[in-house]
């Protein structure tokens, strides 16, 4: 059996190892292939590249360091109605981003309904509810305008509350950050208990000890209020004592005397209300529940442009690839030599592109983006061949007929940089799904029109293989192209930023007219570096 | 066609000439693969028709039939051209790119070959009458093409691995490590692949 196995390899190897199949060329087919494949291969390159370079851009730019330049160089800060103002101008105004995430969601409901008055008066005032005068009349003309029910204003407020309670602060300062955090926390739910229910209960762990000057004091105001506003109502804000106060108060007597201006405040302005020097300070309850609607819109950095429109300049350097084709009808025109030597000789090459870029703010991070761009294609064109056969060709169809052997070869050889100018005219629509005050990511697609300028350099002819000029040739003056983007820009402030944005910008012709028998398609693809000046 | 005549610049103006290298015409294995892994075009289309024939009678034996032959080439010169840069030259060209060859189409078709021999259990047994008389071939021989058709017509199982151990040279190591199957399994797919390769023969040339 063993020798029956052994005779059937050497049968199988004998009959079979010879055998063909019937090949026939294929390579301007495998050529396509290879073409993709190397195109993909660029790409992916191109796509690991990039987002490493964003990475690192990102790691780079979102430092503390370059931040802290950028707000050097003039970084401005939003306030609450979106204004953007200097940072030096509003320092207690907080960052819209660093705001969002201090207060959440509940809490912020919690503050807001501190501004709504409760139907009754609590023994669980506590000292949220003391927020100095400086406050209070603000409050006060906020409900009375009616204008209590905006996000940004419970934003706004809580940040204000919290500047403007140095008590809560002298209290945190005796306890430990775990306990003052607590009990901050448990001053808003009380302030809300308040609001909303007419039996507030105190949240506070610890019992309440009042002192009788601040019950008193803050009563007189409270009462102040009840005369001037709805009987058996009590305006939230208002000042009274609390546990950490009192806490803070015992500790040490002189420093948290000395960090009462807010109380001291209170107390003047009771006396001004006495004096009927403030006459206006009514509160009235809200005719409908509070509803506090949650941000939802996509973040928009303080660096972004007042004016939705913007012009810019803008210059950045790509790489240039192009593609060569071949219609097989049309071989009897080529000389049979030279697409090997173009495909072999040229490379591409680096050029720089400016222009003007008009943008237009659509949606509060979407552009419509337009302007003139001088772009220039460049190839490298290194001819290392010998022509060893000329063509004859048919006068009349310009058809080669056949081929002669040269009697002595010749050699050509010769190094050029090939530049092909264009005067582009893109339109694009940009989106920035993401962004921080001074990083946004950016993607954009877009198409352009394209006229020829003129082009410098050589080449080889395609029937006799001799060396012409390339501005000899007949080139389509209007040509389109297709570009997509995606990269990260860093904004050093409104009106300058720099980004990396890999591009891909695809041809949709063939840069020669249609009487040639080949077509060049060029394509650039690569991390461009972008340098953009808003000019408004 | 544009017969605008082109503005011819002389070849004496272009400066020192350089030694030319004649990829079309003779150039040795080293040249072709230095010229390969600097991309040139020329090079690699030498390359390809250099040993195209060879390879679509190597993948001929794994593809089902010349198209995909075709595709599994294709997809191995582009393997070959994309990662000449590792070729060492510690084999000669024409083994790394069949081996190349090889195991695309085996990554190709493995899925396939795997799911065919769980199903494919059961035992060939020939009775002494059934087995093929190599006496009687010399005789009255058999063609290859015949003989590839009979080929085509085992499971595809038995067919890849008569065909990588025969006719490509794997070890039943290789060819385990290779189909994702065990040492023991190609032993025995081998062995019952000859058998009723042996068996198809006998019945239908002899």
């Amino acid at each position: 059996m063993k020798k029956e196995q052994r005779n059937m390899d050497s049968f199988l190897k004998e009959k079979l190892d010879g055998l063909e199949h019937g090949y026939r060329n294929d390579w301007s087919v495998f050529e396509e292939k290879l073409e993709r494949a190397l195109f993909f291969r660029r790409l992916r390159v191109g796509a690991v590249v990039s987002v490493f370079l964003i990475f690192l851009s990102i790691g780079i730019f979102g430092t503390s360091a370059f931040i802290g330049l950028g707000e050097k160089a003039g970084a401005l800060i939003t306030n609450s109605k979106g204004k953007v103002m200097p940072a030096a101008v509003a320092p207690q105004i907080k960052d819209a981003n660093t705001r969002k995430d201090e207060i959440d969601g509940s809490e912020r409901m919690e503050q807001q309904s501190a501004v709504a008055p409760g139907p009754s008066r609590s023994e669980g005032l506590t000292s949220e509810s003391r927020a100095g005068p400086e406050v209070l009349p603000k409050v006060a003309e906020e409900v009375k305008a009616g204008k209590n029910d905006g996000k940004e204003k419970a934003a706004n407020l809580a940040v204000l509350t919290e500047k403007s309670n140095p008590l809560a602060q002298a209290g945190a300062k005796e306890n430990t950050q775990k306990v003052a955090g607590k009990s901050s926390l448990s001053n808003r739910k009380s302030v809300a208990q308040n609001s909303g229910s007419a039996e507030g209960k105190n949240t506070l762990k610890t019992p309440l000890k009042k002192t009788n000057i601040d019950k008193q004091k803050s009563m007189a105001l409270a009462e102040t209020s009840f005369e001037r506003g709805e009987k058996g109502q009590q305006p939230a804000g208002l000042p009274e004592a609390t546990a950490e106060d009192e806490d803070a108060a015992d500790g040490q007597p002189e420093e948290a005397k000395l960090k009462r201006p807010a109380l001291v405040q209170a107390l003047s302005l009771e006396e001004s209300m006495k004096k009927g020097a403030v006459q206006e300070l009514v509160v009235r309850p809200p005719l409908m529940p509070v509803k506090i609607e949650m941000p939802t819109g996509p973040y928009v950095s303080p660096l972004q442009e007042d004016n939705p429109w913007s012009v810019s300049l803008n210059v950045y350097p790509n790489f240039t690839f192009r593609k060569f084709k071949v219609d097989n009808a049309k071989l009897t025109y080529i000389h049979r030599d030279f697409i090997d030597a173009t495909k072999a000789a040229e490379r591409g090459g680096f050029s720089l592109n400016m222009g003007l870029r008009v943008s237009r703010r659509v949606g509060p991070i979407t552009y419509i983006n337009s302007g003139i761009e001088y772009i220039n294609y460049k190839t490298h064109a290194e001819f290392d061949f010998t022509n060893f056969r000329d063509a004859q060709i048919d006068e009349s169809t310009g058809r080669i007929q056949h081929y002669t052997i040269k009697e002595s070869p010749e050699h050509i050889s010769f190094n050029d940089a090939n530049v092909y100018h264009y005067l582009n005219i893109p339109v694009s629509i940009s989106h920035q799904p993401w962004a921080t005050d001074h990083i946004r990511l950016n993607m954009e697609a877009g198409a352009s029109f394209m006229y020829f300028l003129t082009a410098r350099g050589r080449t080889i002819n395609y029937q006799t293989l001799e060396v012409i000029d390339i501005s000899e040739r007949d080139y389509r003056n209007k040509i389109g192209s297709f570009s997509l983007k995606v990269g990260a820009t860093y904004h050093l402030s409104p009106k300058f930023n720099f980004g990396l944005e890999p591009t891909l910008m695809y041809f949709t012709n063939t840069i020669y007219t249609e009487e040639y028998p080949f077509e060049v398609i060029p394509y650039s693809m690569g991390v461009n570096l972008k340098v953009q000046m808003k000019l408004n | 066609m544009n017969t605008k005549p082109e503005h011819i610049i002389r070849l004496e103006d272009l400066g020192p000439r350089v030694q030319p290298k004649e990829f079309l015409l003779n150039n040795s294995e080293q040249e072709l693969i230095a010229a390969c892994q600097a991309g040139k075009r020329v090079a690699q289309k030498r390359i390809y028709e250099l040993f195209a024939p060879k390879m679509v009678n190597v993948c001929r034996r794994y593809a089902k039939d010349l198209e995909q032959a075709r595709d599994f080439m294709h997809d191995g010169f582009i393997k070959v051209f994309l990662n000449i840069t590792k070729f060492r030259g510690e084999a000669s060209l024409e083994t790394w790119v069949t081996r190349i060859m090889i195991n695309n189409s085996i990554t190709a078709i493995k899925k396939e070959v795997r799911r065919g021999i769980k199903v494919n259990l059961d035992d060939v047994k020939l009775k002494e009458s059934e087995s093929f008389d190599f006496e009687l071939e010399r005789k009255q021989p058999i063609t290859a093409a015949q003989v590839f058709d009979t080929m085509e017509e085992l499971p595809l199982g038995y067919r890849t691995v008569l065909t990588l151990y025969i006719l490509d040279g794997f070890t039943h190591k290789e060819i385990g490590e290779q189909v994702g199957i065990s040492e023991g399994t190609s032993k025995s797919q081998l062995a019952k692949g000859k058998r009723l390769l042996a068996k198809m023969l006998k019945e239908r040339y002899q």
